[in-house]
């Protein structure tokens, strides 16, 4: 009852991951189940002696178990009507029943009552003695249950969106094959297209769709006078090389994958290297990278283009979502709520890839078989297998492909030398025995030696604070000088314990400082000697060894106090705990004397144990003698010497050869420039408690099925793998048992891009087709599964999938496809009588008018004013103030001035928070970058109207509007409204409307007739 | 200044009968698409409220006749210490300086080792006809004794302020859930037709621990997100533009009715457009009446005095600023509020808050200063105004805290696993108390009760099944409780 570490606790039922129940899409007639009654009949001698399911079974189950693991629930997916189900299923104790073994069936064990939380059924009565000997009786003589007396259950790979993509050949009624899917649909429907939008309203649709922003008035200008036939697909062409096509579209994908600069949860640190992801992805979509390359680089980029800086960028996917850094940087994995964050960590990597790149909610099987889906519990397991070895961590690399190629090369040919190092001197080591082993013992072990009685070993260790469950505890320790003097510098010496492996610098604190004070409650007159406390994540104390650590020292205005304190806002890692230790605190005066040496020492907390930790010890002179590096040296001589003893000259030369290399290595290693660092998915090698698999050599965590999610009951240990509802290849990576890590992911990734794969292609051309015409052809386009919807329009949806995959995964090509047909470039027109038969556009007799996302609203405001900022990448600007870095950092969005400059750049280019989202921007529907989102949400409210009214951004847009429009259009008002509004809705305003402006703005001033045209309904909306 | 009215064509186009027929007729456009097109996965027993676009904050019928029609919680931040205000422990009295029984020697809890058992820093009494006892930390909410429903035997899923807070108020421990006013809003819509729907009241010192989430949309359309406000800092973007006057103002928003409703003339009949007409319209409206609901000079000075608003302490007279301002907003129809005391840590552990790790009496005398006298008042009033006939007043906090002290400190540690909270109002029985935690107060032992109980519960009071109020995201029909949940019927009147 004692030990509750910080974060969640273990959930009490149900597991981790939470669905709401639907209702079950199986019917299940009673009728059927009547007349499969009639007609059975007894098939073998013993079954004559046991009970008979229909007669004498079955009712039992109607009566207490149906209800709740029949056609209307399957909780825990168990059914007692369905006999494939009942014999095999069970979840973690599957399969229930076993026939033959009445006594030891789960089943049994469950209505007996004996199971804690499994005492069936949970509300009700009990099964009666009688009832519950039949059932045991029945499965001891076979549990013999007639395929007839079975309910029917659809067969589950029956869906649309598990079919291979079929071949389908367009209609010929249209040149265009979208045209002629849609029209075919349309004509069914007894529905007509709308025609052609005007050239105005075209390109000003073109222009967001494909860049995010408005067209200027020339460029509306010049494209409504060229009559020239190919003057549209021109224009598409030159949108398409826009560098704004690739800010718009990445925006696009950054949702799908919840791509944010913060960590999110409770304390939202920040990820200062993200953003090469966000650009990576910019660039993707500009250079038209072909999808199965984009989607390969984002699973195993690192394995599959391990010489391109695109192949480690774009791991940022797997890194995107939220981290809990309290799970993981203050609770180490040994403990259960360690595992829960690591295991809903993999769950996000899980949940992002199978969402994103095959539209089903894989993630609904992590405590269950999915509900709806054919996805069992294991496939999900498998699928966490993949991404086993992995973290969300910073990774180094060369933005510079040439350098980067030759910087992966240096580090594969230093890993290989020091494999082929330790092969070598494996056996030598064995050979060279215990006095080899002593040497290395005493290199790495340093004896504490009393100064009184060199060479004699003390038992001495130094001070060592309570233990704490976390790191963040504040505690100190002081020493009482006698007298106030004047300090020259402070000197922390490490302790060294053996214990947990740890050695020198056992204890070390990780953030701490150093004050004197003539206070010892150090309430008041402290003075600093040094700091290192402030708690961004970035800012530990590395620990220093065996080195002791020296203050700065004192100045002509020179510290003055009686006691000198260390105050520790970090603790160092123990085992499972946190504490703090010092073999030494010396405090020196000018003259250079240590004047802290026999001092009394107080302190926070101790655990007094013994001659070997005790507060005494933190001033008694002893401390672990540190190896002068000539004593270094001479151990080091005397250990090759006796390792080399045995060896024969080739050995040796051989020996002589690896270290030459592994120098030379680590010399041009070293002489490369720092490298560059992306947030991705990775290898962590940590330290403390966030220590990821890299000490261990980066293998996979092993991964286990866990019944309702539940860390602390792990079942079998499963393998990786993918998706066993798609049959085009085997579900289970069949990979070498020496096979690293990446080959888990190269696995996922080359199942994802397989030609046959059908979720992929179908994924994309229906996210592609959503961004064009503001439905999908399947409305849910995260989710292809039961729950979600049916495409519209199935055989344009293979088509186009079909397509996209075999010319080469072009999304420009895909974009040309959509935008260049008739379908796409109808007007926004009203029609009572085809809203009559089709009210939601399902059919595409128009084209939808769509509110201008957040972004592109933004976007456009900025581009109207002539502030827009079009610098492409680098870190994220920051239209918010942090207050309180130190803890969980405070956004404050108030406090930033819409006058800076920075914060005029795209609003790809943001830094985007979780915790804190930006207030305007969330008001105007913006994704929340803790969700995955599909598609945006279009609502209208008070709050948006007043936020594009008076928010500061707004007013000083609006002026910087009217500004631009006085000096393009000096001394001519009228001239200068037509120019606001033309800029801001692509059109001059008539003439009666113009007059009405010419007064409002003579009458009001020009800003705020900027507010007026930026507020329009015409302003927020693509026709 | 005379208040902006409807423009015609806005007028035709959201008359309800009007937009029953044409959206009868089918011209549903694309605001809020994904709550009209989705009959589809609307499940059996799933009931979506159906949204007009022209007013989604329209009211609406729950699923069947609701007890409460508002929703008042009252939040306090940090985790108030149940062992020291409403959960009566004697056996802690005569346990007090003693070990914790059955504990390990070092017995670790979230920050660290803890020492001994602690007495109730505040003395216990019996209140009222029902001799309930409670203790001096909040002397006037406890004179209202016979009137609480309390539960004692509150769970949280996380010891963590941030996941706690968000799973009160959210009902995940996560980011990105709408909060509970969200789905009430979602659910419900308004009864006040120039006021938002669901308004939070932050402490006038800050955001709570849990931050904006708390009153955040998560998936559900922005539309229905808390707005933010207090008697101290006003919402966010409603004041016009400073160096506009207000008849710049009134120009901007008659030009923009005009010209949006010439641009309207040419797309009869669409919704999003008359739509967003229309929020302006509210806008204008709440520019007028949020500044009206505001002014507390109106108020009597006796109920002024009654609630502290003019205590020379400004935290105190910020806190009482604040209930008289829920009053206010609950009195013309607004359907939720959630109304903070306490902020998120700045310096101190517990100095704005309720987070009493180190000086727990130095500090709760404090806040129970601050808070007792406004909350309570508040109650009052609004029982005596009637409104708690069909008002559900919550009080809850975070977490509760340990029955012993930290080592070396003054306070107590967190403690998810056993804590209090109580109801009022409309639906809810009078003089109750529900569950227990155990002899120590250390865990709830009896009738152990979840957030998503209380959740159920409160939405059940606002006629409104836990279960079948949904929202279809990303694969799963969510709801408040996730797949959690009992209404806890004892506590019902």
């Amino acid at each position: 009852m004692t030990n509750r570490p910080p974060l969640v606790s273990a959930p009490a039922s149900g597991g981790l991951q939470t669905c709401a129940a639907r209702p079950p899409f199986v019917s299940w007639a009673a009728k059927k189940l009547a007349a499969g009654l009639v007609g059975t009949a007894l098939t073998s001698a013993l079954a004559a002696t046991a009970p008979n399911f229909v007669s004498d079974v079955r009712p039992i189950f109607a009566k207490h178990c149906v209800e709740c693991h029949g056609p209307e629930k399957q909780k825990s997916g168990y059914r007692l009507d369905v006999k494939a189900i009942a014999l095999t299923g069970g979840e973690g104790s599957a399969p229930n029943i076993v026939p033959g073994q009445g006594a030891t069936s789960p089943l049994v064990k469950y209505i007996k009552r004996e199971v804690e939380d499994m005492k069936m059924p949970p509300k009700g009565d009990p099964l009666s003695p009688a009832e519950i000997a039949t059932i045991a009786a029945w499965i001891d003589a076979g549990a013999v249950w007639p395929d007839s007396a079975s309910a029917a259950v659809a067969d589950p790979l029956d869906w649309w969106s598990l079919k291979p993509i079929a071949s389908v050949t367009p209609p010929a009624s249209a040149a265009n094959p979208i045209d002629a899917f849609i029209r075919a649909k349309l004509a069914t429907n007894g529905l007509t297209p709308s025609p052609s939008a005007d050239a105005r309203t075209l390109i000003r649709r073109l222009y967001f769709d494909l860049t995010g922003l408005p067209p200027t008035p020339e460029e509306i200008a010049g494209f409504v006078a060229d009559q020239a036939p190919d003057a549209y697909a021109r224009l598409v062409e030159k949108l398409l090389a826009s560098p704004r096509y690739g800010e718009r579209w990445a925006r696009h994908w950054l949702d799908v994958v919840h791509y944010g600069d913060t960590h999110g949860y409770d304390k939202d640190k920040l990820r200062p290297n993200a953003w090469p992801y966000r650009d990576y992805v910019v660039r993707a979509f500009n250079s038209d990278k072909p999808y199965a390359r984009f989607v390969q680089e984002q699973i195993a980029g690192d394995v599959l283009f391990p010489d391109s800086a695109d192949g480690i960028e774009a791991l940022g996917f797997i890194s995107a979502g939220p981290w809990d850094f309290i799970g993981h940087a203050e609770v180490p994995e040994s403990k259960t709520d360690g595992k829960i964050a690591r295991h809903l960590d993999r769950d996000d990597m899980v949940a992002n890839t199978i969402g994103t790149f095959s539209s089903l909610t894989v993630h609904c099987a992590q405590c269950h078989n999915h509900k709806f889906d054919p996805i069992p519990a294991e496939d999900y397991y498998n699928l966490q297998a993949v991404f086993a070895a992995l973290d969300r961590t910073d990774r180094e690399y060369y933005r510079d492909d040439a350098r980067h190629a030759r910087f992966q090369a240096l580090r594969r040919v230093q890993r290989e030398t020091a494999a082929a190092l330790a092969a070598l001197e494996a056996p030598l080591r064995a050979q060279a025995g215990e006095a080899y082993a002593e040497i290395t013992r005493r290199l790495e072990l340093p004896p504490q030696t009393d100064p009184a009685e060199p060479g004699k070993p003390s038992p001495s260790r130094g001070y060592h604070s309570a233990l704490s469950s976390t790191p963040d505890v504040t505690k100190w320790v002081q020493v009482d000088l006698g007298e106030s003097i004047e300090i020259n510098r402070a000197t922390l010496v490490p302790a060294h314990d053996t214990f947990n492996g740890i050695g020198a610098g056992f204890g070390f604190p990780v953030r701490f400082k150093v004050e004197a004070s003539d206070d010892p409650e150090f309430q008041t007159g402290v003075k600093l000697l040094w700091q290192r406390y402030d708690q961004t994540f970035m800012a530990d104390f590395p620990n220093p060894g065996r080195d002791a650590f020296t203050t700065g020292g004192g100045t002509g205005d020179g510290i003055i106090g009686r006691y000198v304190r260390v105050t520790v806002t970090k603790l160092a890692p123990r085992k499972d705990d946190y504490m703090f230790a010092l073999a030494e605190l010396r405090v020196t005066d000018r003259a250079g004397k240590n004047v802290a040496a026999g001092r009394p020492v107080s302190a926070l907390d101790t655990i007094e144990s013994g001659e070997r930790w005790r507060k005494s010890n933190l001033t008694d002179g002893i401390a672990p003698a540190a190896l002068s590096a000539e004593e270094k040296a001479e151990l080091e001589r005397a250990r090759d010497a006796l390792l080399l003893g045995s060896a024969d000259e080739p050995t040796k030369s051989r020996r002589a050869a690896l270290l030459a290399e592994s120098s030379r290595i680590a010399a041009e290693l070293k002489s490369l420039p720092k490298p560059d660092l992306v947030y991705a998915g990775g290898i962590h090698t940590g330290s403390g408690t966030f220590k990821g698999t890299g000490a261990a050599g980066g293998h996979p965590r092993p991964i286990h099925l866990l019944a309702r999610g539940q860390v602390t009951t792990p079942g079998k240990l499963v393998g990786p793998g993918t998706l066993s509802a798609l049959q085009f290849a085997p579900a289970r990576f069949d990979l070498p048992a020496d096979a690293g890590e990446g080959q888990r992911r190269a696995a996922l990734a080359h199942w994802l891009t397989d030609p046959k794969n059908p979720l992929t292609w179908r994924s994309i051309v229906n996210r592609v087709w959503q961004y064009h015409f503001g439905r999908g052809l399947v409305d849910t386009p995260n989710d292809f599964g039961r729950n979600g919807g049916q495409p519209s329009h199935p055989e344009l949806l293979d088509w186009l999938a079909a397509d996209f995959r075999d010319s080469g995964g072009s999304f420009k090509s895909l974009h040309r496809r959509i935008v260049m047909s008739a379908t796409y470039r109808q007007a926004v027109t009203a029609n009572p009588a085809a809203e009559k038969i089709d009210s939601g556009n399902t059919l595409l007799w128009r084209q939808n008018r769509r509110k201008l996302e957040a972004e592109a609203l933004r976007d456009a405001v900025l581009a109207v004013s002539g502030k827009l900022d079009l610098t492409m990448g680098g870190p994220g600007w920051q239209d918010f103030v942090i207050e309180r870095p130190e803890h969980s950092p405070h956004f404050k969005y108030e406090l930033a001035n819409p006058e800076d400059p920075k914060t005029w750049r795209r609003s790809i280019y943001r830094f985007v928070v979780r915790s804190q989202t930006q207030p305007w921007m969330t008001s105007m529907d913006c994704a929340d970058p803790s969700m995955r989102v599909d598609k945006r949400n279009e609502s209208l409210s008070p709050l948006q109207a007043l936020a594009m009214l008076n928010n500061g951004f707004i007013v000083s847009q609006a002026q910087h509007l009217a500004a631009r429009v006085r000096a393009e259009r000096p001394d001519d008002l009228p001239a200068q409204i037509a120019r606001a509004h033309a800029l801001a809705l692509g059109r001059a305003p008539e003439p009666a409307a113009l007059a009405q402006l010419v007064a409002f703005a003579e009458a009001e001033g020009l800003p705020a007739l900027g507010r007026l045209i930026l507020n329009l309904n015409e302003f927020t909306f693509v026709d | 200044m005379k208040p902006p009215v409807l423009s015609a064509t806005g007028r035709a186009l959201l008359d309800r009968r009007t937009f029953l027929q044409q959206f009868g007729h089918g011209a549903a456009g694309i605001a809020l698409a994904t709550l009209l097109s989705r009959d589809r996965a609307l499940g059996a027993s799933a009931v979506r409220p159906v949204i007009d676009p022209g007013r989604p904050l329209a009211p609406r019928v729950p699923h069947f006749p609701a007890k409460a029609k508002r929703l008042l919680m009252i939040q306090c931040s940090g985790g108030v210490s149940h062992l020291d205000s409403f959960d009566w422990k004697p056996e802690l009295l005569r346990m007090d300086g003693k070990p914790m029984p059955g504990a390990k020697e070092n017995f670790i809890t979230f920050q660290g080792e803890n020492g001994n058992l602690v007495r109730p820093l505040y003395e216990f009494k019996p209140r009222g006809r029902s001799g309930k006892m409670l203790s001096d930390l909040f002397p006037r909410i406890a004179e209202m004794a016979d009137d609480l429903c309390f539960i004692h035997s509150m769970t949280a899923k996380s010891n963590t302020h941030g996941p706690a807070d968000c799973q009160m108020n959210t009902g995940f421990i996560f980011d990105g859930y709408p909060s509970v006013g969200a789905w009430a809003s979602y659910a419900l819509g308004s009864e006040a037709d120039d006021l938002p729907a669901f308004v939070a009241i932050p402490d006038t010192r800050g955001v709570p621990v849990g931050g904006p989430n708390d009153w955040g949309n998560g998936f559900l359309p922005a539309v229905f997100q808390g707005t933010a406000f207090n008697a101290s800092q006003p919402i966010y973007n409603l004041a016009p533009p400073r160096g506009s006057s207000s008849g710049t103002d009134r120009a901007v928003g008659d030009a923009l009715r005009f010209l949006n409703d010439r641009h309207l003339e040419q797309y009869p009949g669409d919704q999003n457009l008359a739509a967003r007409i229309s929020s302006y319209e509210l806008a204008a409206r709440m520019q007028l009446s949020v500044p009206e609901v505001s002014d507390l000079a109106k108020e009597t000075a006796a109920t002024r005095a009654r609630y502290g608003v003019d205590d020379p302490d400004p935290i105190k007279s910020g806190f009482a600023r604040n209930c008289l301002l829920a009053r206010r907003l609950l009195e013309r129809g607004v359907r939720c509020i959630q109304l903070y005391h306490g902020a998120q840590q700045m310096c101190d552990l517990g100095a704005v808050n309720w987070d009493g790790h180190r000086a727990l009496k130095a500090q709760y005398d404090i806040h129970g200063a601050v808070f007792d006298q406004p909350a309570a008042a508040l109650v009052g009033d609004l029982r005596e105004r009637g409104l708690l006939d069909d008002t559900l007043v919550v009080w809850a906090t975070e977490f509760g805290r340990m029955p012993t002290f930290q080592k070396g400190a003054s306070g107590r540690d967190h403690n998810p696993d056993g804590f209090t909270v109580w109801m009022t109002g409309a639906g809810v029985k009078r003089g109750f108390s529900f569950g227990a935690t155990d002899d120590l107060g250390y865990k709830a032992v009896q009738n152990i009760t979840t957030i998503y109980d209380l959740h159920a519960t409160i939405l059940h009071l606002l006629g409104l099944d836990h279960e079948r109020l949904t929202y279809y995201h990303n694969g799963i029909e969510r709801r408040l409780t996730d797949v959690h949940g009992h209404v806890i019927k004892e506590t019902l009147s």
